[in-house]
């Protein structure tokens, strides 16, 4: 399981600084940024991260990097933004750009530690289910052709009957390859392996 | 006799008109002598003639030309005489030619004196009758109502019946306290040619419909007066410029106090930002350190709880600053569709007041075409005088100070009102830092100027953004999107 960032952006190095205390404490890992564009400039490796950004900076303000950040197609960042200046259409605006959360400071920080639990665990989720189903395709693609036209067929609930006219050959061979199928797929039931079919296909665009 | 007053008058009418010089005046004194002596042989069989007949000849002369041909004219009518006439000794004749050219030369100086007192009437009755002119289509335009000595009205010039809404005939010998509120005859008394002093400020006009009237009055006392004619008072409408100075006035103070609300609303925001900082940070460290604390065990759980005490009263503390912003700004913005050409256009007599203080060119170029947005109608002005005043700073006391506001439609995505300024423009490392609150360059000034505009600007859903101008100093540029969404 891949264990989550929280990169926290903001020029008051106060505020950085505990946030960063606060989030390790917790047992998060964390990072701080001193400004949006020292972020921008290296941005970290991770695929999926949760951002906290502040609003009111020099340079880069926080509405600019929500932008940025949106625009990149191979990260998953979502961001919370926090802000000591609250201004109401702004968050309004953000939030329709998509940011999970507007804290205004200060702001109590069993709030914030909920806000940022959430997100990593929506994150968490993503990546699992991402997880699960490239291992699916990595299962898949053990099979034979012969073997995926059995699975595509048992899939969608055909008998060994219907399965053996279809592809011309006797039940018999088909129960053969039937059980190859399950044990390649590990698949203990023909149930887990119709689960492992809807699974299976594109994943999600990024985790 | 009929005869000679019309020779005479046909002779002074042409002496008023030209006087002949160089060889014209000397030929006609010639034949003026000649015809003369033509004349005098004609009248030869009626009798003896001396110089007699020779005097017309030194009329015309002197009548039409100058001092030379006229001595001419004589000398050559003694010479003709002399040779003509007869006489009996030479004492005789010398008397009688010295007598001539005495009565010659009398007769010619009266004739110039003559002359000269005619072509000044002439010239005096032609100034009086273009004066005349002047004062007649002055009259016309001018309010002008003639009073008698006990204030009653004898006539009105058709402006001044137009001032008051009344016929003349209707008004005359009525008292001029009727048109005018207040004006009693006493004011005549001992009333010198001059403004009239109105018991308060201005006088106020009667109008049959009610409308208000705003005079300055100015007395004439006729001379010698005829007719009992007394005074003549001359009236100056002041009813459009006081309701413009009023209205300048008005706009001035509603721009001061809105200054004053949005300095208090910008100083209320920084000092919230700012204090809001340390006290997030001061939360989550207390936060986390009643989390390590409370993992000592029991003496950890009271200092924990004493801890979660000190969080709340900060978390307080934040709360009162909140409420206290939201006080003092502003609040909601009452958006409505305005034209920029017409807020920026009000502005003109502040903007004048401004240039002339500071002895500073205020240029506008506003583009009326296609300039409609959602704006608070005094927000956006408040806006623009804080940037023109800037503007200004930055160029007054420099050579050749000129501030240029310029606007334009940018199609669908909104109108552009740039301010900009020659003077020497601000320093790229300062670009950034100069819209933040507390932020000056000024000696006097608290430097919320522009992040007042800047708050003003953003509220309309707009962008202030500053760049180096063509004429050398600084740029600001209001971007005022069409339509936005009014949270």
């Amino acid at each position: 399981m891949i264990r989550h960032s929280v990169f926290i952006i903001d020029d008051d190095a106060a505020v950085r600084d505990s946030l960063l205390q606060l989030l390790r404490g917790e047992g998060l890992r964390a990072r701080g940024f001193a400004s949006a564009a020292d972020f921008l400039a290296n941005p970290p490796e991770d695929r999926s991260a949760c951002v906290i950004s502040d609003m009111r900076m020099p340079g880069i303000d926080g509405a600019e990097l929500v932008r940025r950040l949106a625009a990149m197609p191979d990260r998953n960042w979502p961001v919370i933004v926090i802000t000591g200046h609250a201004d109401v259409p702004m968050a309004v605006q953000l939030m329709k750009a998509g940011i999970i959360d507007f804290i205004e400071k200060p702001f109590d920080p069993v709030r914030m530690l909920e806000t940022v639990r959430g997100a990593l665990e929506r994150l968490d989720d993503i990546s699992a289910r991402n997880e699960q189903r490239l291992e699916v395709d990595r299962r898949l693609a053990l099979l034979t052709p012969r073997e995926r036209q059995v699975f595509d067929a048992l899939i969608e609930g055909r008998s060994n009957k219907e399965i053996a006219l279809e592809l011309a050959i006797s039940p018999r061979t088909v129960e053969i390859f039937r059980s190859k199928v399950m044990d390649k797929m590990q698949a203990d039931s023909l149930s887990a392996l119709v689960r492992m079919g809807l699974s299976a296909g594109p994943a999600d665009p990024v985790a | 006799m009929t005869g000679a007053r019309a020779a005479a008058g046909k002779l002074l009418s042409l002496a008023t008109t030209r006087t002949y010089r160089g060889w014209r005046a000397w030929l006609l004194a010639v034949a003026s002598v000649l015809a003369c002596f033509a004349a005098r042989a004609a009248f030869e069989v009626f009798g003896q003639f001396f110089y007699l007949p020779l005097v017309p000849a030194v009329v015309v002369t002197a009548m039409l030309t100058s001092r030379g041909p006229t001595a001419l004219a004589i000398l050559l009518a003694v010479a003709g005489n002399l040779a003509v006439v007869l006489r009996e000794g030479v004492v005789d004749a010398a008397v009688n030619a010295a007598l001539f050219i005495f009565v010659g030369w009398l007769i010619a100086e009266v004739c110039w004196a003559q002359r000269r007192v005619h072509r000044r009437s002439v010239e005096l009755a032609r100034t009086l009758a273009s004066r005349n002119a002047v004062l007649d289509t002055v009259l016309a335009a001018v309010p002008v109502v003639i009073l008698d000595r006990e204030g009653r009205v004898r006539r009105l010039t058709p402006a001044a019946s137009g001032l008051f809404g009344v016929v003349g005939e209707a008004a005359a010998g009525r008292p001029f306290g009727d048109l005018v509120h207040g004006f009693t005859p006493g004011h005549l008394e001992g009333a010198s040619n001059g403004v009239l002093e109105a018991p308060t400020g201005l006088w106020i006009g009667r109008r049959p419909d009610g409308e208000p009237l705003l005079l300055s009055l100015q007395m004439g006392v006729v001379p010698e007066a005829a007719e009992g004619d007394y005074a003549a008072i001359c009236m100056t409408d002041l009813t459009g410029v006081e309701t413009a100075t009023e209205r300048a006035r008005d706009l001035d103070a509603q721009l001061n106090r809105v200054w004053r609300l949005n300095s208090l609303g910008e100083m209320a925001a920084t000092l919230a930002h700012e204090l809001n900082q340390p006290l997030s940070a001061a939360t989550i460290y207390m936060h986390a350190s009643q989390r390590d604390i409370e993992r000592t065990g029991l003496m950890g759980q009271s200092a924990g709880r004493t801890l979660e005490l000190a969080k709340a009263q900060v978390l307080r503390a934040g709360k009162i600053i909140r409420r206290m912003r939201d006080l003092l700004t502003t609040g909601t913005r009452e958006m409505e569709e305005e034209r920029v050409s017409s807020m920026i256009e009000d502005l003109g007599p502040s903007f004048a007041l401004i240039a002339r203080d500071s002895a500073v060119e205020i240029r506008t170029d506003i583009d009326g075409i296609d300039d409609i947005v959602r704006a608070e109608r005094i927000q956006f002005q408040q806006a623009m005088i804080n940037l023109v005043r800037n503007a200004v700073d930055a160029v007054s006391g420099r050579p050749q100070p000129v501030v240029l506001i310029t606007g334009r439609s940018a199609g669908p995505d909104g109108y552009h009102v740039t301010v900009e300024d020659s003077g020497p423009g601000i320093a790229s490392d300062q670009m950034e830092r100069i819209f933040q609150p507390m932020t000056t360059t000024k000696s006097a000034g608290m430097g919320l100027g522009l992040s007042v505009t800047r708050t003003i600007v953003e509220s309309h859903g707009g962008n202030l953004a500053v760049r180096r101008s063509d004429l050398g100093g600084a740029a600001f540029a209001v971007e005022l999107p069409r339509e936005f969404e009014d949270a």
